[in-house]
């Protein structure tokens, strides 16, 4: 086969039409200094002076050695504990207002023995599960309509956007009055101050679902239903789960707020309590408590989240 | 029936974009032949992928009918699959579940629904791939993944948006023959949308040529190359003269879009 390029043909259709030949048309191109046509009287650009190099540690987005991070890490919790430790061991702070890691230890001991941490775990345990589970179970589907549907995202969210507003701590007398002392106002706090957010995080996590994939679905023979359970639902999946670990941070919160209210039980009772009797190292031991048991949550949602969003690129 | 399987009589589509009136396509007349690879050229902003997504159901013409079979289109179906630039695959889905998509909402046997998926992977070349996940692919494989997935349904017609204006060159011309051959092992019927004017004269029988703003039909150009092509055929002189011609149609018509514009 003969490689006969019609010439006529490929510089006709590069040659621009009659009459609008521009004559500044640069043919000096790789001949001598290049034309500054127009740019004659600019001064040279302006140049930085070369940078110094930064060390590892501090360049943006740049890995550390695993050593650097393990001893990173490691003095996170050190520092704290050393400070607290010098703190009380040298009496600067009287001992009832800060009371030694040691004496912590020793009082958070003698509650596990006595058997009231595990009950007052228990008891605020349970008011997140059911608080939080059950704001999960409105938000999801409140979330899936807004992300989905113009018609619910118009509906549902002016009224949201302004109730998530409203901190759910202003709503404890008003719920103390409509349902009583009880567990269902602690149970509703907690409803109150999550439900919203989780609904709107939700949404977002559900509008992240490309449009080519929702309408390569319908193509491939999905009817609505279909896309939502088999399309939307599996891609959203990982973003509610990280709305879900957020808001269960905060819903650990509201439960320890709620209990300092009127409880009989309950870690947040627990340190209203103490405090009544200047306990303060009881205080700290239920504190830690409620750190540990706050990160083990988190660290149990992230797990899940990653396995479920393992397709996450 | 018909010798047509797809018949587009004066499809129109406007859009209102910011409170004014665009029109996308107009009087636009296409016979396309069962079993036929058509290929549509244009600018961008030619109207080439609205007029694909008429076709498939996804919006509906402002004027006009689309025909499929001589019924109406009046919504998106299996019987014409879509292949989009993007691929659109599903990123939590392996490459068989991926295929395997379309057949799991039909009322066939588990063992029915395998043997399909891996006779699609098969001729894709993805088995070796069956059980990756999307992120792991490179571009021309999730591609692959799409045109599968699309087929696993058995579509009347293949739509085809661009599906490889987004790979690397040696990407793309495997692709092309990779298409060739499911067009002729398949027998399927394939409309598919390009801006690249080499690949639509190697792919297709005809290259309908579309003017921009509003879109319309400029030109249906038949390609007389022999149905059994391979790469060397690009540089056939019968080759080359037809696609200078048509990317000369294209230059004509976008010019004229942008003289307008900056008049």
């Amino acid at each position: 086969m003969t490689m006969m390029v019609d010439p006529e043909g490929s510089i006709k259709a590069y040659a621009p039409a009659g009459g609008e030949v521009d004559d500044e048309v640069d043919t000096d191109i790789g001949r001598g200094d290049p034309p500054r046509r127009g740019r004659e009287a600019w001064p040279d650009l302006a140049r930085r002076k070369p940078l110094r190099r930064h060390a590892r540690l501090f360049a943006i987005r740049s890995p550390i050695s695993t050593r650097s991070r393990w001893i990173l890490t490691t003095l996170s919790v050190a520092v704290p504990l050393v400070a607290w430790y010098v703190l009380s061991a040298s009496e600067i702070v009287s001992p009832t207002f800060l009371p030694s890691p040691l004496k912590v230890w020793a009082a958070g001991l003698d509650m596990a023995q006595s058997g009231s941490l595990a009950t007052d775990t228990w008891a605020s345990v349970q008011r997140v599960l059911i608080g939080f589970g059950l704001a999960v179970a409105v938000s999801v589907p409140l979330g899936i309509l807004m992300g989905s549907f113009q018609a619910g995202q118009s509906f549902l969210e002016p009224v949201i956007g302004l109730l998530r507003y409203l901190p759910a701590s202003a709503f404890i007398p008003l719920l103390l009055i409509w349902l009583g002392i009880g567990e269902p106002s602690k149970v509703a706090i907690l409803l109150i101050g999550t439900v919203f957010f989780n609904t709107l995080m939700t949404a977002d996590a559900v509008r992240l679902v490309p449009g080519a994939l929702i309408d390569v679905s319908y193509t491939l023979g999905a009817r609505r239903g279909e896309v939502l359970r088999k399309v939307v639902v599996p891609h959203a999946l990982p973003g509610m789960l990280d709305a879900m670990r957020v808001n269960a941070a905060a819903a650990w919160n509201f439960v320890v707020v709620a209990e300092l209210i009127n409880s009989e039980s309950g870690l947040g009772y627990r340190i209203t309590r103490a405090g009544r009797f200047l306990q303060t190292d009881k205080i700290f031991a239920v504190l830690v408590v409620i750190g540990v048991i706050g990160l083990t949550m988190d660290i149990v949602l992230r797990v899940a989240r990653d396995r479920v969003g393992k397709w996450v690129a | 029936m018909s010798a047509e399987a797809l018949e587009l009589v004066g499809v129109g589509k406007d859009f209102r974009r910011r409170g004014t009136l665009v029109r996308a396509l107009e009087g636009i007349d296409l016979r396309i032949d069962r079993r036929s690879f058509v290929c549509v050229v244009g600018a961008s902003g030619s109207g080439k992928s609205t007029l694909l997504s008429l076709v498939a159901g996804l919006s509906r013409p402002t004027t006009g009918t689309v025909r499929l079979d001589g019924r109406p289109v009046t919504g998106p179906g299996p019987d014409r699959g879509l292949v989009f630039q993007s691929g659109a695959v599903y990123p939590w889905r392996t490459v068989e579940r991926n295929v395997a998509f379309g057949l799991e909402l039909l009322p066939i046997s588990r063992a029915e629904r395998a043997r399909r998926v891996g006779w699609y992977l098969d001729e894709t070349g993805l088995t070796p791939l069956r059980h990756a996940l999307p992120k792991q692919l490179s571009g021309g494989q999730r591609q692959r993944v799409a045109i599968a997935r699309a087929l696993a349904c058995e579509p009347e017609v293949l739509l085809l948006d661009e599906p490889f204006g987004a790979l690397d060159v040696q990407t793309k011309e495997d692709m092309q023959l990779l298409i060739r051959r499911i067009w002729r092992d398949t027998r399927t019927t394939v409309l598919m949308v390009t801006h690249d004017v080499e690949e639509a004269v190697f792919l297709g029988q005809r290259v309908v040529v579309l003017a921009s703003d509003p879109g319309r039909i400029a030109a249906d150009i038949d390609v007389d190359l022999p149905d059994d092509r391979d790469l060397t055929v690009k540089r056939a002189p019968e080759f080359i003269a037809v696609r200078g011609r048509i990317e000369d149609l294209v230059r004509t018509y976008h010019r004229g879009q942008v003289a307008r514009a900056s008049a």
